[in-house]
């Protein structure tokens, strides 16, 4: 009797085990290839925020006398950050997990944003829109893949960041002397900020624009001050305004040379 | 069998069944406070997008809209001094919020960034100031127009995430319900009496799940946002 039972005694056969293992399988491969994806976004990010950094440099030394060469060299460099880098970005996103991805390459969108932005600026005195940065990189994508858009949120964090670099590029212009454009610039970050006044509550996790808007806050004092002195106090700022020669008209003497 | 006696032979199941009860009546939790200040903000908006937004305006009009300030001032008749007559939309003090944290001292007398934004370009500082009022106003023009997209677009997300933030509440009420229930595993009760209320709830659950998904469905895409 106990051979028999022996013989149909079936082997015990721990089931729900390899079942749970192969589950936590398939999770751990998720996982393991996302954080892979996300250290390629990443890598990808740093090197366009590294060249959007140059473009900003670069457009940073132009002066009245060598504008057009500066621009143009700024436009090449920043085409060729959209060729080379923006489009590995797109190839690593593979088209998917924007949101999800969000946070490794938000940042190197923000700087190629205020890049972007501040050529635009430079050339042609306007506002860069959404539109027309996401139209620059629709191109990028593989046909089959959705396309890689900046969103709203990035854009207008980048729009932060430009207002700091409008207000280096303001100081630069009323130190050799170009007030006029200066205001310009005084104009165009003042209407920024009362824009983004009104948005920056509504934004998502608005932790990080709240910061810059402190920020900008201080770019816009800044700027106004240094307008504002030049105004008041233009007389003594005649040396600066495109002149070499000196004018004692102010004190109300006539010149000696004359 | 004797209710009473059953109850009084086990008091920790009558307490239990009364937390039952006080967790299933609870209301969920809506924020309507963050639905207030949404709405407040807005209103806000409106206002100082009503008078081209120019803060100073906004803060005048309603003042002026019950006449002549000084008339006001001096009729003892038309003019109640009660806070009705004399309230004003608070668009300063939003702006004041983002200057107040790291105001430095002032190095210009009696000015504030809103007053610059409103005299300087009307004094039409600089050179060629007619032209470069008039280009500095189509530029803002144009960008007012540009970020009025933006805060239609903020606005629904705003409210898509404040629906979904009551969906999530009234799941995670539904959620203490079960657990509760569930709770009862613990003490010398049969399981399908213990399984039954939570069950209950189970199509309950179902419903808000399904509700979530119909949000989710009107932004595709936008599920890790």
């Amino acid at each position: 009797m106990a051979s028999v039972l022996r013989a149909v005694k079936k082997p015990r056969m721990i089931s729900t085990t390899s079942a749970m293992k192969e589950e936590f399988t398939k999770h751990v491969d998720y996982l393991n290839e996302l954080n892979d994806k996300r250290e390629r976004v990443v890598k990808a990010s740093r090197d366009v925020t590294m060249n959007s950094k140059k473009v900003i440099f670069q457009v940073h030394r132009a002066n009245k006398d060598n504008k057009e060469e500066v621009l143009l060299k700024a436009e090449k460099d920043l085409a060729a950050t959209t060729e080379q880098y923006m489009s590995r970005l797109v190839k690593e996103l593979q088209g998917t997990d924007f949101w999800k991805l969000r946070r490794a390459y938000s940042f190197g969108v923000q700087e190629y944003v205020e890049a972007a932005t501040f050529c635009r600026f430079c050339r042609k005195g306007s506002l860069l829109g959404l539109n027309e940065i996401n139209s620059t990189l629709a191109p990028l994508s593989d046909q089959n893949d959705e396309p890689l858009q900046i969103n709203a949120l990035d854009y207008l964090l980048g729009l932060a960041d430009l207002t700091g670099e409008l207000m280096r590029l303001a100081i630069g212009r009323i130190s050799d002397g170009e007030v006029d454009y200066a205001q310009r610039i005084r104009r165009f970050v003042q209407d920024i900020y009362r824009e983004l006044t009104l948005l920056a509550p509504m934004m998502d996790d608005n932790a990080e624009m709240k910061k810059k808007m402190e920020t900008m806050l201080q770019s816009v004092m800044k700027i106004e001050n240094a307008c504002y002195s030049v105004h008041v106090r233009g007389s003594e700022y005649i040396p600066l305004l495109g002149t070499n020669e000196v004018d004692y008209s102010f004190m109300g003497l006539t010149d000696f040379d004359s | 069998m004797n209710m009473g006696s059953s109850l009084v032979a086990n008091p920790m199941r009558r307490s239990n069944e009364l937390y039952v009860a006080e967790i299933s009546s609870k209301k969920p939790l809506i924020s309507t406070k963050k639905k207030e200040k949404h709405r407040r903000w807005r209103e806000k908006i409106s206002i100082f997008r009503a008078h081209n937004g120019d803060p100073l305006e906004a803060i005048r009009a309603p003042f002026l809209e019950n006449g002549d300030p000084l008339e006001l001032l001096l009729s003892p008749h038309s003019f109640r001094p009660t806070v009705r007559n004399l309230r004003l939309p608070r668009i300063s003090s939003h702006i004041r919020r983002f200057s107040d944290a790291s105001i430095p001292p002032p190095t210009m007398e009696s000015t504030s960034p809103s007053d610059i934004y409103v005299t300087a370009d009307a004094r039409g500082i600089g050179a060629g100031s007619d032209g470069g009022h008039e280009s500095s106003l189509a530029v803002t023009s144009s960008m007012g127009s540009h970020f009025g997209g933006f805060i239609v677009q903020m606005e629904k997300s705003g409210n898509i995430r404040e629906r979904i933030r009551s969906l999530a509440s009234e799941i995670e009420a539904t959620n203490r319900v079960m657990h509760a229930g569930l709770l009862l595993a613990h003490q010398p009760l049969p399981i399908p009496e213990v399984l039954k209320k939570a069950e209950s709830q189970r199509v309950v659950l179902r419903d808000l799940y399904g509700r979530l998904a119909e949000i989710l469905h009107e932004c595709p895409g936008q599920y890790y946002r």
